[in-house]
């Protein structure tokens, strides 16, 4: 079932990944980085806890350690000298500071992809660039649906291609390669063939006559229209919070954090609350459905 | 990572004029549907090939599409395959790199060879430019694009190590385009052709 996060208008949920992307990895700093890392995680448990739980374990825990081993490899710079290399260079503090960071930085963008791959599906897509770009969102409609047709109909030649003995279970990969090549080019043949049906068939429906509209199952709601206020709200922030250096670190030549207390820890409040903001609402909304439910 | 930020927006930047171009024209129906035919069938043909790493028809469709339709045909089938296949193979860092490489081939290849074209003259011309681009274009764009979005440090070192060891991915990846080009090249070239003369696209 779709959740509360799912049920955004789907500009609101560009907005929020746009601006947790952009701040993570723009802003690479101990504090901002853990809430991001935290948040991310937090939105992939809710979201899909089995599948995240496994590619969590798998994939991005692997890639954030590749992230810390990498860096003080490559990296030579930095004050703190803990170890020489066999070739001489030096292992620096600040340089496994910065890989832990990058790593963690890393681990962070992974998994938020994890819930954007879930949330922003090929409709929602397809809406935001009909908004810009209304061609080439037609395309893009037009190839999701092809994407099936196709795969009908390549199953429908492979099985014909089979009985007369030129199958793609050859043993031989040279003749493997060229079956598939002729299938690809009769699949070709049918699809130019039926594109130009298509495209007819559109024509004698009125196409380009006038101005075209499009359908469209998302609304806005109050709710939409408070998400986008807190997230521009804390995207100007943010900007002001990076250009006056309240959040700035310096890793090389040695590690400094900037010490003002006041608007740094704004600054990370703000983010944190939209970081969090998904998974609250999902929260309250099974929070809202227990409560109603024990009246009941 | 400012790096890979500046760089992101460069690229998306180089590609806006494409699609803009292509919504001021206007196009007609037919030019469309068979952009989007050519879009399905790249597209299928990734998930097709997707059981031998890294060897992809993708970029060989690409080319085609480039010579036998013009740059802008390419630059869009090249584009929107990389970014519709990945709602197949997931989304994430590396898609708009991707697009970027991918169009960068198709607009390569319609600018050198749509005008010119014919079989007899061009076909192994057209092979060594599908090894050379996907080697140089399409290789050298992702494994750049790996280095800024995995270390950050913006070294010679590291980029040679990025490049050193995307070599065998870059060398399987350009084989098969090869393979595919030839095996692919005459009769989907003919294909277009024959659609273009026949219906007047």
């Amino acid at each position: 079932m779709e959740n509360q996060f799912e049920r955004w208008h789907p500009v609101s949920q560009l907005a929020y990944y746009v601006f947790v992307f952009g701040i993570s990895v723009f802003i690479m700093h101990p504090v901002i980085t853990g809430i991001s890392f935290i948040s991310a995680i937090f939105l992939g448990i809710v979201i899909d806890r089995k599948r995240f739980l496994k590619m969590f374990i798998c994939l991005y825990i692997p890639a954030v350690i590749a992230g810390i081993i990498i860096n003080p490899l490559f990296s030579h710079e930095g004050v703190s000298i803990i170890w020489y290399f066999p070739d001489g260079n030096p292992l620096t503090a600040e340089s496994i500071i910065y890989g832990v960071m990058a790593g963690i930085m890393i681990g962070s963008i992974f998994t938020f992809l994890f819930s954007f791959n879930k949330v922003m599906t090929s409709d929602k897509v397809m809406y935001l660039t009909g908004c810009v770009l209304p061609y080439i969102a037609l395309v893009i409609s037009m190839v999701l649906r092809f994407i099936p047709e196709f795969k009908h109909h390549l199953s429908e030649v492979l099985v014909a291609r089979k009985c007369i003995g030129k199958g793609l279970n050859e043993k031989n990969l040279m003749k493997k390669i060229r079956n598939a090549c002729t299938v690809m080019s009769i699949m070709a043949t049918w699809a130019f063939e039926s594109s130009v049906d298509k495209s007819d068939s559109m024509r004698a429906r009125g196409y380009g006559i006038c101005r075209r509209s499009s359908y469209s199952i998302f609304r806005y709601t109050k709710k939409d229209i408070v998400i986008i206020a807190v997230i521009l709200a804390a995207c100007g922030y943010m900007v002001y919070a990076i250009m006056s250096g309240a959040v700035y670190v310096q890793y090389y030549p040695c590690f400094k954090m900037e010490q003002s207390k006041i608007a740094a820890g704004f600054a990370y409040f703000l983010y944190a609350a939209v970081c969090i903001l998904p998974v609250f609402d999902i929260w309250m909304e099974e929070r809202v459905w227990k409560s109603l439910q024990s009246k009941i | 990572m400012q790096y890979y930020i500046i760089s992101l927006i460069i690229i998306v930047l180089s590609m806006i004029p494409f699609f803009l171009m292509f919504e001021r024209r206007r196009p007609q129906a037919r030019e469309i549907v068979l952009i989007a035919v050519l879009v399905g069938i790249t597209v299928l043909a990734r998930s097709v090939f997707f059981m031998i790493p890294f060897f992809k028809p993708m970029l060989a469709l690409v080319i085609i599409s480039g010579i036998g339709m013009g740059y802008e045909t390419g630059v869009l089938t090249g584009t929107l395959s990389a970014f519709m296949s990945n709602f197949i193979f997931g989304q994430g860092p590396w898609t708009p790199w991707q697009m970027f490489a991918m169009g960068m081939v198709g607009f390569l290849a319609g600018i050198i060879f749509s005008k010119k074209y014919t079989y007899e003259k061009y076909k192994y011309v057209v092979c060594i430019f599908g090894l050379i681009a996907t080697v140089v274009i399409y290789g050298v764009i992702m494994d750049t694009a790996s280095v800024l979005m995995y270390t950050g440090n913006i070294t010679v070192s590291s980029f040679a190590a990025a490049y050193i060891s995307g070599i065998p991915v870059n060398i399987i990846h350009a084989l098969s385009t090869v393979l595919f080009l030839a095996l692919l090249q005459k009769s989907m070239i003919k294909k277009l052709n024959r659609i273009k003369t026949k219906y007047q696209i």
